[in-house]
């Protein structure tokens, strides 16, 4: 079927526009919409946020007024109740009359307060856990996490898990688990990082981790591992043949931080991995822990590398580890490498392992001569390195 | 006569719809910079800035600040830059050649020697006479560079990215004083974007009235100069609202020289910053997007709406209108030298987004406005005019005008609260009314110099900047 038009109909539409937008462009009619509207509506949203900004002003100067005038009593109140031993009746018993006497239903105070006690906590380590959390209770701070939790904003429950790991409020941490496939990566990684903080067995969930890890992740992962002291996972030698390559790497930073060495099979297997960030770990490693088994291994693999950061952190280490294989193998560099950076990497490795070796070395041009020499100064110089 | 008749009355079509284009454009950034102030603060604690802090395993960073003639202020403010919280930073002070005794006193101050430094360089600059390290192990993360003067901060700025040993860097200037998180604060977007980051920035504020102490922020007050106030008012509306705005939809044109962190690796291999440009921050980030639109590969340029640094700024007429001169001259080199960008879809949404926007409502905005006094002007004199009309239409703009300066500073306050009493917002407030008439007219004049400048090809000059110190307690 199809529409059949009359002859003008795109003539009289047009004509119909053309008249509308006249009509509104017509100066009296801007004028009114000035006047009347757009005028009126901008003073409204001015003084409003003018009103607003000296208001919450106010209210913040005369927060800051309160809190300095209490403060003292807060500390005080705070650290004889976590320090000292009291009955549990009698510990609920001085906090409502603390709650009522200085907070008083008053919202930023109350957070205030719970901040502090984290902030206590937190330096305090696993000291005084089941106090703590008796406290947290008897000030009814496990309602303010209760309800973050259940709002639907990923920061709203994100900050409740903070509350439960700070705490470390272990059986909490079934209220967690429901996130931990969460399709909002941050409140998943959140949930990931408390629960691992809230495990006793730290690592088990990343036994089958398959999703990557990225850099931010492994850096609250290994701050847990530091504050919390926890044992290094038993399995991890498994963890270096995972599939997923951000669980390897995250292995051998545990492995570094356990002080515990990679074999030199483990070694050659995960110099050949695809990955340069699992290589990059492993050369680090070796360099870390000190593996002097390693170093032949880290010779053969330096001209496989492919990554130049590496391969200068190849060389690094084997300035550490190295031996006289090493410079044998390295010597026949020196004059084919054109890249500047590796080249001092180069002589700085070969200067580490045998302080003469550039005493005898031959120069085949005067430019090479006093490129290595000016290398040579710098690596000397105590002040550099 | 009648020629002038249909220009002057096409001019009013075009003004008309130029000033809608523009409001709804504004109306869109201060949502964008919303949005994008809530979304930093929901994810503040993502990466807890301590955690960064107490790590072994974070990415290193060399502060590079230049230095020509701050022998007044140079000492107190290494040692302000030297109370960093990060586990991985050096300090890289470039002595530029200057000619009072800037060196001397680094030298002196810090116990430095010079060292027998292996200086690659990667970017070009005017020779290097060396490198100085302090005997002293308490300032072993500082590195002195001297040398010869390239008339320009660029050229130092590069001298001290070749000397740096992180793979990213902060550049600043010497007379800053960061906050002392600056750079966890800083790094954290590196780390939690899974998209490669090559630059990022941070609000900076004026630091004419504050007073310091031992190196750091103590008291924040607004300032009393007329000159400062003004800035101030700027500041809070180009970092909150604009750059907020702009790194939302990731077209972020410019990181402010006074304070940004860069990734090493992209700014040697667009050549660093360019020497002979007089805006040598929006240039360099134009040539890095550039380079990431070519290779195809995916990037992002981030702000960060916490104030972490403060610096002093003119307070004198002279100097004052000579930077903006320079500021603007800036603007237009770079528009002009990169003019291959405009509209070009290669270069995605650089050229198609905020090229375009720079031109319509940053470039073109001064011109436009003398253009328009011109042709009120002749209708005055030739054709009469509808006052009524002309009031009403002035007072929209001016009060739209006031109130995009009010957005900003109500972001400001609810993420800062910065000042030391409600007496200060009132006259912050006061100062917003003021602005249009008193101090707009002065930043239209020195942009026409400056683009005039730029025409007749003028011989550039930086001027100095004199600097009376910070107020210490």
């Amino acid at each position: 079927m199809t529409l059949n038009l009359p002859d003008n109909f795109f003539k009289v539409v047009t004509s119909i526009i053309e008249k509308k937008i006249n009509y509104v462009f017509e100066p009296h009619h801007i004028f009114i919409f000035l006047i009347f509207i757009f005028i009126p509506l901008i003073i409204f949203f001015v003084l409003t946020i003018i009103g607003s900004l000296v208001y919450k002003r106010y209210q913040d100067d005369k927060f800051v007024k309160n809190i300095n005038e209490i403060e003292e009593q807060i500390n005080s109140f705070l650290i004889n109740i976590i320090f000292t031993e009291t009955d549990n009746t009698t510990l609920k018993k001085t906090v409502k009359e603390f709650d009522k006497k200085y907070i008083n239903n008053d919202e930023r105070l109350k957070k205030y307060v719970f901040e502090k006690i984290i902030h206590i906590k937190e330096n305090i380590n696993d000291m005084y856990e089941h106090r703590i959390i008796l406290i947290y209770k008897y000030f009814k701070f496990d309602k303010l996490t209760d309800t973050l939790i259940r709002k639907s904003g990923w920061q709203d429950k994100s900050e409740a898990f903070y509350h439960y790991q700070s705490l470390d409020y272990k059986i909490k941490k079934g209220h967690i688990k429901r996130y931990l496939n969460s399709k909002n990566p941050q409140l998943k990684s959140n949930a990931i990082i408390a629960y691992i903080s809230l495990s006793d067995e730290k690592f088990s969930y990343l036994d089958n981790f398959e999703y990557p890890i990225s850099k931010a992740d492994e850096l609250k992962i290994l701050n847990i591992i530091y504050k919390k002291k926890a044992i290094m996972p038993k399995n991890i030698e498994q963890w270096l043949d995972n599939k997923n390559v951000s669980i390897v790497a995250i292995a051998i930073k545990l492995m570094i931080r356990y002080k515990h060495k990679l074999t030199n099979e483990q070694t050659i297997k995960l110099l050949q991995n695809e990955d340069k960030k699992v290589r990059k770990e492993t050369i680090i490693a070796s360099s870390e822990l000190f593996n002097f088994e390693a170093s032949n291994i880290l010779l053969e693999h330096y001209s496989k590398e492919t990554s130049h950061k590496n391969r200068i952190i190849l060389l690094n280490t084997l300035s550490k580890i190295g031996n006289e294989n090493a410079i044998k193998a390295l010597q026949q560099k020196i004059k084919t490498e054109s890249n500047i950076e590796i080249k001092f990497a180069l002589i700085h490795c070969i200067y580490n392992i045998k302080k003469t070796f550039f005493d005898t070395y031959k120069y085949v041009t005067k430019t090479e001569e006093e490129t290595i020499q000016k290398m040579l100064l710098h690596i000397k110089n105590p002040y550099l390195n | 006569m009648k020629t002038l008749e249909h220009i002057i009355h096409a001019s009013e079509y075009f003004f008309g719809a130029y000033s809608i284009i523009y409001i709804l454009i504004y109306t869109i950034l201060a949502i964008f910079s919303f949005k994008q102030i809530k979304k930093y603060y929901e994810s503040k604690n993502f990466l807890h800035k301590d955690i960064l802090i107490r790590s072994n395993d974070t990415i290193g960073v060399s502060i590079v600040a230049p230095a020509f003639n701050e022998d007044v202020t140079i000492v107190y403010n290494v040692k302000s830059l030297l109370l960093q919280e990060y586990p991985k930073y050096e300090i890289i002070i470039v002595n530029d050649g200057s000619t009072d005794n800037t060196l001397e006193k680094l030298i002196e101050e810090f116990e430095l020697i010079k060292v027998d430094f292996y200086y690659i360089e990667k970017i070009v600059t005017q020779p290097v006479r060396g490198h100085y390290k302090s005997t002293n192990p308490v300032y072993n993360k500082l590195l002195v560079v001297d040398k010869e003067n390239g008339k320009s901060k660029a050229d130092g700025s590069n001298a001290g990215i070749n000397s740096a040993k992180y793979p990213l860097f902060i550049c600043t200037d010497v007379d800053c004083i960061l906050r002392k998180d600056t750079v966890a604060v800083l790094v954290k977007p590196f780390i939690e974007s899974t998209t490669k980051v090559i630059a990022a920035g941070a609000a900076i504020r004026i630091a004419n009235s504050c007073t310091f102490k031992e190196g750091m922020l103590d008291e924040s007050h607004y300032p009393t100069n007329f000159f400062a106030r003004f800035q101030e008012l700027e500041y809070i509306r180009s970092f909150l609202f604009g750059r907020m705005a702009w790194s939302k939809i990731n077209g972020l044109l410019l990181v402010s020289g006074g304070l940004g962190i860069f990734d090493k690796e992209t700014v040697i291999a667009v050549g660093g910053y360019w020497h002979k440009s007089l805006g040598e921050d929006l240039e360099l980030i134009t040539r890095m997007r550039k380079y990431m639109h070519e290779k195809k590969k995916k990037f992002i340029i981030t702000y960060v709406p916490e104030s972490l640094c403060w610096t002093e700024v003119p307070s004198t007429k002279e100097i004052f209108l000579r930077q903006r001169v320079r500021w603007a001259r800036g603007l237009i080199q770079t528009l002009y030298l990169h003019r291959n960008v405009i509209l070009n879809p290669k270069y995605g949404r650089t050229g198609l987004v905020a090229f375009p926007y720079y031109i319509a409502c940053e470039f073109a905005v001064p011109i436009l406005e003398v253009i328009g006094i011109i042709f009120i002007i002749l209708d005055i004199i030739f054709f009469g005019i509808n006052y009524p009309f002309l009031i009403a239409i002035s007072i929209s703009v001016y009060l739209f005008y006031v109130l995009i300066t009010l957005i900003s500073v109500s972001l400001d306050q609810k993420v800062h609260k910065q000042y030391s009493s409600i007496k200060e917002i009132l006259i912050l407030i006061a100062m917003i009314f003021i602005e249009p008439i008193v101090y707009h007219p002065l930043n239209v004049y020195s942009s026409i110099k400056g683009y005039y400048h730029f025409l007749m090809n003028k011989e550039k000059k930086w001027g100095v900047m004199i600097r009376k110190g910070f107020n210490k307690k």
